[in-house]
């Protein structure tokens, strides 16, 4: 995070330290790591000053005739019962002269009062409103077509596909199927392909973009270029049934040799010599039917790939760590750590487990 | 119907019957005269008490929302309960709270002000109410079949098409839904003949009230919004039932018609819960200050430049699907326009406070709040309307605690200040003053508190919909807080129940004609109106008949504060004066000329009538028939509707 970050987020945010009671966010639309999530920031910082300025503003000329009506509050508060006509003030003269008003004392009040009104409306409700939505598109429509998601040459293609209740990744080139965690080069520009394989989902995350549907019978893009590296969080932001909240999907920026040293590891066929023993529970408890491991005879695409799921840093699409205890649980009672999971739970004996948890382990 | 001519003066008149008068326009006795009621009345009355009750009902369920997302990781409910939750909220504060709240109001106030003697097809008007309680009926029975819909009030296909919702849940909502429209699009082309052909004589089109004027424009937009959301749901219903492709892109048919269909019906939608509410505010404003309306005109042309221009905006919910950068700048422009006409609102109410001597009762106070809570919302609405940073806050909490100040802010706080405002005249008492500060205090702040934060939450990544989030991602301490608030506005809308049954309880304050010196005619009758809302042709000089009482003709008839009748400006046409007089005993009101209201004819109404009940419940049978996928019992139902809207149609039957 520069100075400039720093800055921003200390202009924009300073209420919420207070009530959010200083808790650590971890995924803030205010701290963006892409020129894109920066450019729409640097929109909302502006909006969200110059709006709160208008609606003070609002709120000061609402207070003027509240005080005065305090001020000269008197026992008209009574209001259980009717007040007599005569105490009503007479209506104040219109500008067409409809009413004459005979008090002179009346009379100039009525002048100011059609004064003040006419005022009112039209610097208060037209002209200054104009001006300043007027202004307010053109700095939208600017910061719109410079963050616009349109594909550029060279970039990095990946299809993520939304899917009830993960998110499918596939690498287009090099040839990697890989699930719920993207893998992305620093200061490279990224293109994800959005597609859904059943229902609308919505694909976000916060500090890279904002977000894209993913809709049946279409293809959306959603492009970036991060400048920073880091673990990005973002959930579906579409509803899409039972386990929408736990459909959470990672880009994880990393530096071009990490990168490639990632992409080096996952083109290369599972490495699965842990545990035959393992590969043959996992062909016969069913997995099989859902999942694929690359090298093995487990090639199903419903579920996510689980060639390298060791090397995964999370579970059911985001939601717990990975790691033996999380897994164990995912595969004897899935619905416990994820309700709504279409995956069935698996009947094994402890050593069937045992096996199949190091044949997972072991794929890294 | 009978022409000027027909009736030939008589001669021995003795002044207005009045009893008769009162037998003619009252109900019938017993439980089949009240369920045979189609007086604007009652009916209107009707509509305010049942959607209140399903007021209190969707905020209980935002209750338990805001209690199963009160800290991480809670497991107080799971996911389906809380989708659930989620969706009959959005529902039942749409569909059976806000609209036939504000179609109440209207039904109930709107003919008084006019000076009219009820609503101009009031077996219509009965039947919208029947429609309205056995389609919220039918909503709810989702409770007791256990399968109630979960997919959002928004219900995007595929989400809810045949393959992802093969259960009832779907139906309930979209069967109900539908014969809810079908009441809001009855009870509007009521309305809208009412404000046309119904008014005082003289209330020429510049001089029709703010409020009805309000009423007028929602009605007409009802009319083009609410009928592509029933095409809509059909088109649905057609894919979950007989297996039509409208929405499967699979074959051809696309998703995203149904987002356009829904969100065509979907924003006008917000501003027909808006307009009506800035006509009460305007009401309240008008009176509470007792100032006339700071540049009337320019109000009333902004609520009709809304109306236009909220049929511009619909695409402002789809920025994320993909739609080209430039046509969604289009969009962009038009929800920016409409910041302007509401601008002017917000200035004219503020101009007619400027110098006015303002009464802060309990109604005022909400118009206050409103104009706090109201306009906030506007600022968050232009913000989000702004592509690049509504790719960000679109399905946030962000947009949550917008449209809360939008519709909270717009809508609700309104309400809540004229059912302060106008109890006196719906039933003749007046709530008190100091448990409604109270119960002000608590919703106002309550509100604020439980909804400021989400603003931050939406910021800080937190999407809509999610019935559960992790510790560690810097929402739990605003969630906390959201939730404490939410339940300080829960007691303060406790409150506001309590007061207002309090208020009606036998040994209430009984309210007087006029509590607040009002300006229009409905403070010109009893509190309640009597049965035949007034006595002689109302005839009226200005928009505030009663701020100039030498324009009001027969005000002193009705008004029990004994004041004396003033010298009508002219007298009163023979023809008309059989309205005071039904000898014939028939209920019998007097419809005026389009722009300039002149008395034109005299129009008979009808009464008492069985058939508008029968056949909503026809209608319901039917629906029955269709969710429980019994097409013999939906043709029974078709021609059970058939059958009695002929019936009902049939002349000289009750």
């Amino acid at each position: 995070m520069t100075a400039r970050h720093r800055r921003a987020a200390a202009l924009t945010v300073p209420l919420l330290a207070l009530t959010a009671c200083g808790e650590q966010v971890r995924d803030s639309t205010t701290r963006g790591v892409t020129p894109q999530a920066e450019a729409i920031h640097g929109l909302f910082r502006f909006s969200v000053i110059l709006g709160t300025i208008i609606w003070l503003t609002v709120l000061g000329l609402l207070a003027v005739p509240i005080w005065r009506s305090w001020r000269r509050r008197d026992d008209e508060h009574v209001v259980s019962s009717a007040p007599d006509p005569s105490r009503l003030e007479p209506p104040a003269a219109e500008a067409d002269g409809a009413l004459a008003v005979a008090d002179p004392a009346h009379a100039t009040e009525a002048e100011a009062d059609h004064r003040v009104r006419t005022r009112l409306i039209w610097i208060g409700g037209i002209v200054l409103p104009s001006i300043v939505l007027l202004g307010l598109l053109t700095y939208s429509s600017v910061v719109g077509r410079a963050v616009a998601h349109v594909p550029e040459d060279g970039e990095l293609v990946v299809d993520v596909v939304g899917h009830m209740f993960w998110w499918e990744v596939a690498y287009e080139d090099p040839d990697i199927v890989t699930a719920n965690e993207i893998v992305v080069p620093v200061d490279t520009p990224v293109r994800f392909n959005l597609i859904t394989d059943d229902v609308i989902h919505s694909f976000w995350i916060p500090r890279l973009h904002g977000k894209v549907d993913m809709i049946p019978g279409r293809t959306n893009t959603f492009t970036f270029t991060a400048t920073e590296t880091g673990d990005f969080r973002g959930n579906c932001a579409e509803f899409c049934g039972i386990a929408h909240a736990q459909m959470v999907a990672f880009v994880r920026v990393v530096e071009q040799d990490e990168f490639d040293a990632w992409v080096a590891n996952q083109t290369e066929p599972a490495v699965t010599g842990t545990s035959t023993e393992g590969e043959q529970v996992f062909i016969e408890a069913g997995c099989a039917a859902c999942h694929a491991v690359d090298g093995t005879d487990a090639v199903a695409r419903v579920g996510p790939d689980l060639t390298h799921l060791a090397s995964r840093e999370t579970l059911a699409a985001g939601i717990v760590p990975n790691d033996r205890e999380h897994l164990e649980q995912l595969i004897i009672d899935p619905q416990s750590v994820k309700p709504g999971i279409p995956m069935p739970a698996a009947q094994l004996s402890d050593a069937e487990l045992d096996a199949l948890l190091d044949h997972l382990e072991g794929l890294e | 119907m009978s022409g000027p001519a027909t009736t030939p003066p008589p001669s021995d008149r003795t002044g207005p019957d009045i009893e008769l008068l009162d037998q003619v326009w009252g109900a019938k006795p017993g439980f089949v005269g009240w369920l045979g009621q189609c007086n604007h009345k009652a009916v209107g009355r009707r509509f305010i008490f049942t959607s209140f009750f399903f007021l209190m009902l969707g905020g209980l369920l935002a209750m338990l929302m805001r209690l199963q997302l009160i800290g991480p990781d809670n497991d107080i409910m799971g996911p389906d309960g809380f989708n659930q939750l989620f969706t009959m909220h959005g529902t039942i504060m749409m569909f059976l709270f806000v609209v036939p709240m504000l179609e109440g109001f209207t039904i109930y106030i709107a003919p008084l002000q006019l000076g009219s003697r009820d609503m101009p097809m009031p077996r219509l008007n009965a039947f919208g109410y029947w429609g309205f309680l056995l389609g919220g009926i039918f909503l709810l029975s989702s409770f007791v079949a256990g399968a109630v819909p979960d997919s959002g009030w928004f219900a995007y296909v595929p989400l809810t098409g045949p393959d992802f919702a093969p259960g009832a849940n779907l139906d309930f909502w979209l069967l109900g839904v539908t014969m809810l429209e079908i009441s809001g699009i009855a009870a509007s082309i009521e309305v809208v003949v009412l404000v046309l052909r119904f008014r005082a004589s003289g209330m020429s089109v510049g001089r029709i009230p703010i409020f009805v004027w309000s009423s007028l424009i929602v009605s007409v937009m009802i009319l083009f919004a609410f009928p592509p959301l029933v095409a809509g749901t059909i088109l649905l219903e057609l894919d979950r039932k007989i297996g039509t492709v409208f929405y499967d892109a699979t074959m051809g048919g696309d998703p995203l018609l149904w987002q356009h269909l829904f969100w065509w019906f979907g924003h006008p939608e917000v501003y027909i819960q808006l307009i009506p509410a800035l006509g009460m505010a305007a009401s309240i404003v008008t009176v509470a200050a007792r100032r006339r309306m700071a540049g009337r005109t320019a109000v009333i042309a902004s609520l009709v430049a809304i109306a236009i221009l909220s049929f511009g905006l619909w695409v402002h919910h789809m920025y994320a699907t993909g739609i080209p950068l430039l046509a969604t700048s289009l969009f962009t422009a038009a929800s920016f326009m409409i910041a302007i006409p509401t601008g002017v609102i917000i200035m004219s109410f503020i101009g007619t406070m400027w110098w006015g001597r303002i009464r802060w009762s309990s109604s005022m106070l909400y118009v206050a709040g409103f104009v706090f809570v109201f306009v906030a919302g506007g600022i968050t609405g232009v913000m989000v309307a702004m592509v690049p940073f509504d790719w960000q806050a679109h399905d946030t909490y962000f947009v949550v605690a917008h449209f809360h100040y939008v519709l909270v802010g717009g809508s609700l706080l309104p309400i809540l200040g004229a059912l302060h405002h106008w109890m006196p005249k719906l039933t003749g008492r007046i709530m008190s003053e100091a448990l409604g500060k109270v119960a002000f205090v608590l919703i106002f702040v309550g509100f604020n508190v439980a909804f400021m934060p989400q603003h931050w939450l939406g910021l800080f990544g937190m999407p809509r919909r999610i019935w559960t989030y992790e510790e560690g991602l810097g929402w739990d301490g605003l969630n906390l807080v959201s939730s404490l608030g939410s339940f300080v506005m829960g007691i303060g809308m406790l409150l506001f129940a309590i007061n207002m049954i309090r208020a009606n309880w036998p040994g209430g304050v009984t309210a007087p004609d006029d509590p607040w010196g009002g300006d229009t005619l409905e403070w010109a009758t009893s509190s309640p109106a009597p049965n035949y809302n007034f006595v002689g042709t109302m005839q009226v000089a200005s928009p505030e008949p009663l701020w100039d009482e030498l324009s009001v003709l027969g005000r002193d008839h009705v008004s029990t504060s004994g004041r004396t009748r003033p010298d009508p400006p002219h007298e009163t046409p023979d023809w008309q004066r059989r309205l005071d007089d039904p000898v014939d005993r028939l209920r019998e009101t007097i419809a005026t000329t389009g722009l300039d209201a002149e008395p034109d004819h005299i129009v008979t109404l009808p009464g008492h009538s069985l058939w508008p009940l029968w056949t909503a419940i026809f209608i319901a049978i039917g629906l029955v028939g269709v969710l429980v996928n019994s097409f013999a019992l939906g043709f029974v139902g078709l021609g059970a509707i058939i059958a009695a809207s002929a019936t009902w149609l049939w002349p000289g039957v009750e």
